[in-house]
């Protein structure tokens, strides 16, 4: 099993408040990296700076490095695009386009270049089967995304972000806003998606952490302040910050 | 306690009154000038008016068919102008500009052009196109329509893309797509009802306009087919007619003026209609 992402000494500023604070983890290839820790310690953060979303708003900096596949995707003149073609990202809230369902997986390949009708549509198809929304939308492909249920919505946006094919999905609590059967259906989804990407998720449910993830890091104040194998993690934390965190003491 | 009590009973009825009477004094007026608008204006629409010339002053008969020409031209030619660089500017300010210095001024000078009367922006194309050229034009009409359409069109614009989440757009460019196919393809899919509301609440703003028209498109008792010459226009024409000593006259003005607010209303409503179609959501 190699390393996919590797984060070397990474730190992030908004502006001239640092955000992140000497970050050192290894995101191993297909499996599935939990982040922990309480609100506004930077997971959030952290995700972003992996596909370089914080590079739209003016004033962010990055420091350190963060090696995808031997190259560092902090360095200046990098491809945004094609990076983002690599690593694609879950939102928090379901972000369907205001078009119809099959147009918003269709999106995607239609900007990677895809023209042809015919493998647009079974790699649609293939993605809605992938990330098990199809046999409930089959029949109203053409129907507005945005009539969908919030679970069906989250899983739209998972089938749009595999349906171009990345090598790592970053997913930032996916399932925050959902109830607990549509969590139920995204967490089997991702223990399917690992067989074929590298997933990194935040998530503020440490049962879901629990039951996913192959590794857990620990996130507080902008610092990982433990990352190990997620059984070890939650059965015999080496920190006494991550013990208390995850026994419920504050957090 | 009790006197508290009707105290405020009281105030509660006055405040009420007022503003019931404040409704009613403003609706009264509306519906006071539609009633007239209509009663006559009716008398004057029949086939000729739609499709004749004028007949001498004095005479009885013939039509406004090239003011109706005229007004649909110069409105049309305005919106071709103003709506999609009104469109771009707004999209410069919500999807681009953003918080820049170069947007924020971009910004307060579109709202002082809201402001500013509409017979100083005649007066402007008149110095810019109608000296110039030599005279007077159905263009420079267009174009001093166009330029008070600008600004309404440049905020609508703005405060509808503005609606759409930034989500949405991190959504989009994380998946690799570039900005402007973001802006094109995503952003501008959730606003366009907006936008079409926007831009026809703003043609059917200038499409009432008389005082930029007075010295910029003028008149003209002929078809004019030429852009380079004057053409009537239904609002120039109802100015005309009105002061005129001719009773066929102020007839033909008041069916102008219905022909305009109807036109007007129509299109008002066609755009309340836009907004409030239930939305998929």
């Amino acid at each position: 099993m190699n390393d996919k992402v590797k984060i070397k000494d990474l730190n992030f500023y908004y502006g001239t408040k640092q955000a992140l604070k000497n970050i050192n983890l290894s995101v191993r290839e297909k499996e599935i990296t939990a982040l922990i820790g309480p609100s506004g310690c930077g997971k959030t953060t952290f995700l972003r700076c992996v596909n370089r979303m914080h590079d739209l708003y003016p004033g962010n900096r990055y420091e350190g490095e963060i090696i995808l596949d031997g190259r560092n995707i902090l360095e200046k003149g990098l491809d945004l695009i094609k990076l983002r073609s690599k690593v694609g990202m879950v939102f928090q809230k379901p972000t369907p386009f205001p078009m119809s369902i099959y147009e918003n997986v269709a999106f995607g390949l239609k900007l990677m270049g895809i023209k042809k009708k015919k493998e647009i549509s079974l790699r649609v198809e293939k993605a809605l089967k992938d990330s098990a929304l199809w046999d409930e939308i089959k029949d109203r492909l053409n129907e507005p995304a945005l009539s969908l249920s919030g679970g069906q919505q989250q899983r739209l946006c998972i089938a749009r972000a595999v349906a171009v094919e990345p090598e790592v999905i970053l997913m930032d609590e996916p399932c925050s806003a959902l109830d607990p059967v549509a969590t139920a259906k995204i967490e089997d989804l991702m223990t399917d998606l690992k067989k074929t990407y590298t997933v990194v998720i935040v998530t503020h449910n440490m049962q879901q952490a629990a039951r996913v993830s192959e590794f857990t890091g620990f996130f507080m104040m902008g610092e990982m302040i433990e990352f190990d194998y997620t059984q070890k993690i939650f059965t015999a934390p080496s920190n006494k910050l991550t013990e208390d965190y995850i026994t419920g003491r504050f957090g | 306690m009790n006197f508290f009590y009707l105290r405020r009973k009281f105030y509660n009825l006055l405040a009420l009154t007022v503003s019931l009477l404040s409704a009613g004094f403003g609706i009264f007026f509306l519906f006071w000038i539609l009633k007239d608008v209509i009663t006559l204006g009716l008398p004057a629409l029949n086939w000729a008016f739609f499709t004749e010339l004028p007949v001498p002053p004095g005479a009885e008969g013939g039509g406004l068919a090239h003011a109706i020409l005229g007004t649909i031209f110069v409105t049309v030619v305005a919106t071709v102008i103003g709506v999609p660089s009104g469109i771009l500017a707004g999209t410069y300010l919500s999807e681009y500009g953003r918080k820049s210095g170069t947007a924020s001024v971009v910004r307060f000078l579109s709202d002082i052009l809201v402001s500013a009367p509409s017979i100083v922006i005649g007066l402007f194309v008149y110095a810019i196109l109608v000296k110039p050229l030599g005279g007077f034009s159905a263009i420079a009409g267009a174009v001093a329509l166009s330029i008070i359409m600008l600004p309404v069109i440049v905020r609508t614009a703005e405060e509808v893309l503005k609606l759409v989440p930034d989500s949405t757009r991190e959504a989009a460019l994380a998946l690799g797509a570039p900005h402007w196919k973001v802006t094109v393809h995503v952003v501008y899919r959730g606003a366009i009802r907006g936008i079409t509301t926007g831009v026809l609440l703003a043609v059917a703003r200038v499409s009432g306009e008389t005082a930029p028209l007075l010295f910029t498109s003028f008149n003209n008792s002929f078809w004019n087919f030429n852009v380079a010459e004057p053409t009537a226009t239904l609002t120039v024409t109802i100015f005309n007619y009105a002061l005129g000593p001719y009773e066929d006259w102020h007839t033909k003005a008041w069916g102008a003026a219905l022909i305009i607010t109807a036109t007007v209303l129509l299109v008002t409503i066609f755009a309340r209609l836009l907004v409030t179609r239930r939305s998929p959501r």
